[in-house]
């Protein structure tokens, strides 16, 4: 545990090189890569990322499991599609401003709800709160395939309006990915500074020995609910992008299976780290890609692409990488490259 | 009229509900003897019909050597998946059970899926597919097998619970496990008959719930979560309470189908579980400790 603070600490160091370092690939990418597809990926990505970095903090920092994060991505994005698209923001002189609204609308929805998730974290533990949390997940999966008027139902919703702040236009892949991926610094620098901080270290103190804690004035109640909340805005304001982005969204992409996607990635990754959150999401997210990328090669036969398309794939692996890692790499990818294992 | 629809809506809801009862025990089973919860439970279920599928199906096997191959099958699939991973990481955590139980209910999901397909697929039923007519309902004749074979599983499982050695054995591990040590009781031992036993009771559930849920398909989480819902709603710690609370459940699911809505049940049976853990955890019938 000595180690776990050295090591943090060390790592703060380091930090505003990181950061540089990131911000410095983040500006480039966009300028040496301008294939479309390729940048549309990275949008993809970093949106995964803003959702991990709040599962992150809920696994990783408090303990505290949540099988039901894409719910929240889904809330997001229907929320700030259908007031972005059904209000008449011009008629009140606000048509520079309905994506902002739309997004911060979602959010204050997602926090209601997590609010109310948390509220079931604070009387349950472990398994049930697990159990919880999917089941959360499949009523809000199931009210978005059967409540046409707001969802669309299977076939899904059209997001209308472009992304825009004012009158900056974010209506090409190469500002919507410097949009996204500043959210993303932004998210991780407020969540990296709020492990360091106070509330970050009662987390942590919940999450090793909750009735000390407790016994310390550090209320876990309090903190589960900020943090249950926290992590929902954070799905939320994902979900908002990734309507804004991808334009036509339908029930899938916010199904259960991306709730387990989403823990693989912030398991795999290391938890408790943003920069594992990172890498995790990063990795993992190119899996399928590569996958894809395979497929389309003339070195394999047919059947082999066909194979290769058909099937998914990834998602057997991600259940093998969850395990492997869980059983033999308990600190993640992030445990690995710093020569340090469970 | 009413009593067709009362005695339809009733044998069905009972014979679904008797589904969820077996997967409810599986989760009793191994909560009792660990502590644990086994996510991969439903996904258990589904494979232990594609299993009965190859043989029933593929192989055209009968019917008695079909079930007495999927009942060894689960079981040998429960002993490699408790030794293989849960022994190593019993001890490290709820999280680290979770998630190893959440990564083998993927792996066995898609693994499924790629071997036999992803889509649901029929199988027949044990007495043929002819409805029986009873006071003018047409029942299918799977319902009374599920509702047979579970009463026998309940039997059985009381038996072997207060008569054998090893069920004994499981008991007082589960009940005090420092004494049960003390008096020559293997925890291991105790763990790995437990995951053995509920994925015999997976195998049960796979093979005589297939004609009616079918094979294959988005079965296996859904079954997780009902047989859990069925197990809290019942109460985890008591046998007789997941039997109850998986008909309950069953019979609240057909009826709100019928008389609410058939898109909404799910999140209905769902809403039940979330109210249930959150106003009475101990379950309907469990006293409270």
């Amino acid at each position: 545990m000595g180690s776990d603070i050295q090591a943090s600490a060390k790592l703060s160091k380091t930090s505003w090189v990181a950061y540089a370092v990131l911000v410095g690939l983040l500006t480039a990418f966009p300028l040496i890569d301008r294939n479309t597809y390729h940048l549309s990926v990275g949008i993809i990505i970093g949106i995964y990322c803003i959702i991990n970095l709040g599962l992150n903090l809920l696994l990783g920092n408090t303990g505290q499991i949540s099988l039901g994060q894409a719910a929240f991505f889904g809330i997001g994005a229907y929320t700030a599609a259908n007031l972005t698209g059904r209000i008449n923001w011009a008629s009140w002189g606000l048509e520079g401003w309905s994506f902002l609204l739309g997004t911060a609308g979602g959010m204050a929805m997602a926090a209601i709800l997590g609010f109310f998730l948390g509220f079931l974290a604070v009387r349950l533990r472990g398994h049930y709160l697990a159990m919880a949390t999917l089941g959360f997940q499949i009523i809000i999966s199931v009210v978005m395939l059967e409540w046409y008027a707001l969802t669309g139902g299977p076939g899904g919703f059209q997001v209308s309006p472009v992304a825009a702040l004012g009158p900056l236009k974010f209506n090409n892949e190469m500002r919507y990915f410097y949009l996204t991926w500043a959210i993303v610094v932004l998210s991780l620098w407020a969540t990296r500074n709020l492990c360091m901080s106070r509330i970050g270290r009662a987390l942590y103190a919940i999450k090793e020995y909750e009735q000390l804690a407790e016994v310390c004035g550090v209320s876990p109640t309090k903190f589960k609910l900020q943090i249950f909340t926290f992590a929902a805005v954070l799905a939320s304001l994902a979900g908002s992008l990734y309507a804004h982005h991808v334009i036509s969204i339908g029930p899938s992409s916010f199904a259960v299976e991306i709730s387990l996607m989403l823990l693989v990635m912030v398991v795999v990754g290391g938890l408790g780290t943003v920069w594992g959150t990172l890498i995790g999401t990063i990795v993992l997210y190119s899996l399928p890609e590569f996958i894809r990328y395979m497929a389309e090669l003339e070195y394999f036969s047919p059947e082999v692409r066909r194979a290769l398309a058909d099937n998914n794939y990834h998602l057997l692996i991600f259940g093998l990488v969850l395990a492997i890692f869980v059983l033999f790499f308990p600190r993640g990818l992030v445990g690995l490259f710093s020569g340090r294992r469970g | 009229m009413f009593l067709t629809l009362l005695v339809q809506l009733t044998i069905g809801g009972m014979s679904i509900g008797c589904i969820y009862a077996l997967v409810a025990l599986g989760f009793h089973i191994i909560y009792k003897g660990t502590g644990a919860i086994n996510f991969a439970q439903g996904e258990q279920v589904m494979l232990s019909g594609f299993i009965a599928l190859t043989f029933g199906v593929i192989l055209a096997l009968p019917l008695p050597l079909v079930f007495l191959l999927t009942l060894i099958s689960g079981i040998v699939c429960g002993w490699i998946y408790e030794r293989v991973a849960i022994r190593k990481i019993l001890n490290a955590g709820h999280l680290s059970v979770i998630l190893v139980s959440v990564a083998v209910a993927i792996i066995l999901e898609n693994g499924g899926a790629l071997i036999w397909g992803k889509e649901e697929q029929p199988f027949p039923g044990f007495s043929g597919e002819t409805a029986l007519k009873i006071l003018g309902a047409g029942i299918n004749p799977q319902s009374f097998w599920v509702i047979g074979l579970t009463l026998i599983v309940v039997v059985a499982l009381h038996l072997f619970f207060t008569r054998t050695n090893l069920g004994t054995s499981i008991q007082a591990a589960a009940s005090n496990p420092t004494a049960a040590r003390l008096v020559g009781i293997s925890p291991e031992k105790v763990v790995n008959r437990c995951f053995i036993i509920a994925s015999a009771l997976a195998a049960c559930a796979g093979i005589t719930g297939a004609p009616i849920t079918l094979v294959g398909g988005p079965l296996g989480t859904l079954l997780a979560l009902k047989g859990f819902a069925a197990a809290v709603v019942g109460g985890l710690k008591s046998s007789l309470g997941v039997v109850l609370g998986g008909l309950l459940l069953g019979l609240l699911e057909f009826y709100v189908a019928f008389y609410i809505s058939q898109g909404y049940r799910d999140a209905i049976s769902f809403s039940v579980l979330i109210f249930a853990l959150l106003f009475r955890p101990q379950g309907l019938f469990a006293r409270g400790d």
